[in-house]
């Protein structure tokens, strides 16, 4: 009976653990899970409630999505920082489909307790990967090494990590594919953490919640802005503009103005390092060549 | 638009420097406002720093005309288009 989990994603760390009479599950995350436990990972400890706790009051920095209605599965969720210091996840559930009613991360830097309601009281087991908690903790664990999520897909081509960004429905994993196709790696074809505070800019793919995946990166080389259109075309872009549209598509919680301005400074790193272009693509794999000829 | 009319800023922006370009940045305690990134140009920080001043409508008109070289009715038109566009953003509000 697992009662330990330790889990690598983007390069940062956590280990959830019990000291209750419960199974922690492995799903999504396995192919992001380590055998070993890393002494710099975040610590986080389940423990079961029968109840929903009283909400944390006078918290700063509070940020909401409410995702009713919008998503599957139905929730709300909610961080913010505590008087203390500390932080807080929590996430209302409104679906029968995940087995919580309620979840609440407090945590630091070193430490932190998962506070779970389940539906069934007699839960005998638990799949720590809850989505969206562990997403939102790996967003609010990146701002601290200044890098961030972002819709986003990936390919490796030769070596080279090249990035396609855009709103949902646009085409990010009809490209990915494209470049499948003639022989390139797909690192992600819908989210990416990138990191600027590594030797390179490097983007990773993190667990998806309906397929089970292995841990992937890649140097970034090139970063397209991509819309659907009649022809392929590519044009260079940069500056502020360049920041704000890439930032556009990224996941941030800026509920103060030291947050907004953190995170674009942390968008602006990788504007600054990586070439950013304006891509229109039909789905063909002539855009291949296109960027193949750009020798980034 | 009243020509009259002040506006006073809210919380839900600040304005940053990006790439050498100052930029609106939304500040948001949820997920809705966060697609209202935009570059301001100079006139855009001229007509956000009179608002901000607590300049009327009117009053920022004629600083541009005196400004820059812009006849009394382009002026207008910009100006109220532009306050408009801001206002919509949630960034400012009427100042009753």
């Amino acid at each position: 009976m697992s009662k330990t989990v330790n889990i690598s994603v983007a390069g940062i760390e956590f280990c959830f653990f019990t000291k209750e009479n419960i199974e922690l599950t492995p799903s999504d995350y396995r192919g992001f899970a380590t055998e070993k436990a890393i002494d710099s990972a975040l610590k986080i400890e389940i423990v079961t409630r029968q109840n929903i706790p009283t909400a944390y009051t006078n918290c700063t920095n509070t940020f909401v999505g409410d995702c009713r209605g919008t998503e599957m599965p139905s929730h709300r969720w909610e961080v913010g920082t505590l008087p203390d210091g500390k932080e807080y996840i929590a996430i209302d559930y409104f679906t029968e489909v995940i087995p919580f009613e309620w979840i609440r991360l407090t945590y630091d830097s070193n430490n932190g307790v998962l506070e779970v309601v389940c539906r069934n009281k007699q839960s005998a087991s638990i799949d720590p990967y809850i989505y969206p908690l562990c997403n939102i903790l790996i967003s609010r664990l990146l701002k601290c090494k200044k890098s961030f999520l972002i819709h986003s897909s990936v390919v490796i081509d030769n070596g080279k990590g090249y990035l396609f960004t855009a709103v949902s429905g646009t085409g990010k994993s009809t490209m990915a594919r494209i470049w499948q196709g003639e022989g390139s790696t797909i690192v992600n074809d819908d989210m990416i953490a990138i990191r600027t505070d590594m030797e390179h800019i490097t983007a990773f793919n993190i667990p998806m919640p309906y397929y089970i995946d292995q841990q992937r990166s890649a140097q970034l080389r090139g970063i397209f802005l991509i819309s659907q259109s009649e022809t392929n075309f590519i044009r260079p872009i940069s500056g502020a503009k360049a920041t704000l549209k890439l930032s556009a598509n990224t996941i941030s919680q800026p509920s103060s103005e030291i947050a907004a301005i953190e995170h674009i400074s942390n968008v602006s790193l990788v504007a600054q390092k990586i070439p950013i272009f304006e891509l229109g693509f039909k789905p063909d794999n002539e855009i291949v060549s296109i960027v193949r000829n750009l020798n980034l | 638009m009243n020509e009259n009319q002040r506006y006073k800023a809210t919380n839900n922006f600040t304005i940053s420097e990006v790439a050498g370009e100052k930029v609106i940045l939304p500040v948001s305690q949820s997920v809705d406002a966060l697609n209202n990134l935009f570059v301001i140009n100079e006139t855009g920080a001229f007509i956000i720093s009179h608002l901000t001043q607590g300049k009327s409508i009117a009053e920022i008109v004629q600083a541009i005309v005196a400004t820059y070289d812009v006849d009394q009715a382009t002026a207008h038109a910009d100006v109220a288009e532009y306050v408009q566009d801001i206002v919509n953003r949630g960034f400012f509000v009427a100042d009753n």
